[in-house]
């Protein structure tokens, strides 16, 4: 029983004995009321999903009409990630990624499969296709899902507006098997889209006197220089995004360690 | 978790309960007993890895065994402590795909049957056959379905 105690989030005893009146309606859920007892690690899940719905907030009073209003927000943030998901299937970009189809897919069905009364904080997906930027590990559930698919979205929807033709050189040039592949379609095509437009050019061609200009442009600057240079492009491109501004940092740090190294040519 | 312990007004109703169920057999706990039986639950909980909350399965336990021909009050705390225990034992066993009513009818009908009060020997029962016994509700076609005297004694021939 002590592990249930050192592995919750909430952790202290006093939450625990708060929500020991719901977890035992949990359980009488989850075995028809069948059984009293249940495998410690069924408890735990149980009690996680508990603290999930209630928004790892313990309500002082009206518990249970707090676990209800949890149970109701969940069913509204299923229906809008199914609105998401449908939004992502209808704009998906002209350039395909196996993963990214299996990965919508099993989205798709997992709804189906989604306990969010007894095992809220468990979205049973295979979710494989990588994000330019993950979400953070410790989003669970539904809103891994909605933080997911609402990420996706803005990254097809930046892809779409490009031709397959002017994709598939950036991509081949990447990855000769963007396609089958897990990588991320994304990443080499928002790169090149920031470093044109930092030389205020458009489009994805880039010549060789254009990566001399960029080369020339970050040569002398600081780390933070040119992430604040990748932001301000960035945001002529796209709406600043929390992930947005992450790809930004990141970017900045991968680009100064190629310059360092000689090797910025062969990123751009 | 002391949480999933009684609280000390629920031992004593708990207590109350059980001992109006078993007053007509001549069986009842005192007060003592009943917090051993509740320390001994909490350590067979932990030992199985499992946990309960509300009032644990003392009372259909109790209330299930108090009529065998096999327990008296001399050895009522001690048949309990075991049958607790085996109770959680097999719960485990069986992949909890058997209720707790099915379970205690199961544990019921062997101990007083072929184990004839004997706790020992319904421990060393395989899962397979308790899981058989509890979700047919017979030891029929069993292991433990002993022979009837007329097959004992043609088989003497």
């Amino acid at each position: 029983m002590q592990m249930i105690d050192n592995k919750l989030v909430i952790g202290e005893k006093q939450n625990l004995q708060k929500l020991l009146p719901l977890l035992e309606k949990q359980i009488a859920r989850y075995t028809c009321g069948e059984s009293s007892s249940v495998r410690s690690e069924v408890a735990e899940a149980l009690l996680q999903s508990v603290v999930y719905t209630l928004n790892n907030h313990i309500p002082e009073e009206n518990l249970e009409e707090e676990f209800k209003k949890g149970q109701k927000t969940l069913e509204r943030k299923i229906h809008y990630a199914k609105t998401l998901l449908q939004k992502v299937i209808m704009n998906l970009p002209p350039v395909q990624n196996v993963s990214m189809m299996d990965t919508l897919k099993s989205i798709g069905e997992s709804f189906k499969k989604y306990d969010y009364r007894l095992f809220a904080q468990d979205f049973p997906a295979d979710i494989d296709y990588q994000l330019s930027v993950p979400i953070d590990e410790s989003i669970m559930g539904i809103d891994y899902v909605v933080s997911y698919l609402s990420q996706l979205s803005i990254e097809n929807q930046f892809i779409c507006n490009y031709k397959k033709e002017d994709l598939e050189p950036v991509l081949n040039n990447y990855c000769p098997d963007y396609e089958g592949l897990l990588i991320n379609l994304f990443d080499p095509i928002f790169t090149r889209t920031l470093s044109m437009t930092l030389i205020e050019k458009q489009g994805l061609q880039i010549s060789k006197d254009d990566i001399e200009k960029i080369r020339l442009m970050l040569n002398n600057m600081s780390r933070t220089e040119v992430e604040n240079c990748l932001i301000k492009a960035s945001k002529m491109l796209l709406e600043p995004k929390p992930f947005i501004l992450k790809y930004c940092r990141d970017l900045s740090v991968r680009i100064c360690k190629l310059r360092d190294n000689g090797g910025l040519e062969g990123m751009l | 978790m002391d949480g999933l312990i009684l609280s000390e007004s629920e031992k004593k109703q708990t207590l109350e309960v059980v001992n109006k169920i078993t007053e007509n057999f001549g069986l009842s706990l005192s007060e003592e007993a009943m917090v051993s039986l509740q320390r001994e639950r909490m350590e067979t909980l932990k030992k199985t890895g499992r946990v309960e909350v509300g009032n644990g399965i003392l009372p259909k336990l109790i209330h299930a065994f108090c009529d065998s021909p096999y327990v008296n009050q001399s050895s009522y705390e001690e048949t309990l402590s075991d049958l607790q225990e085996l109770f959680y034992f097999y719960k485990n066993e069986c992949n909890d795909l058997v209720s707790d009513d099915e379970l205690i009818e199961a544990l019921s009908l062997i101990y007083n049957d072929v184990a004839r009060g004997d706790t020992g020997f319904i421990g060393d029962i395989p899962r397979e056959t308790m899981y058989t016994v509890a979700v047919t509700g017979t030891i029929e076609n069993t292991e433990l379905e002993m022979p009837s005297l007329d097959e004992e004694f043609y088989a003497d021939d």
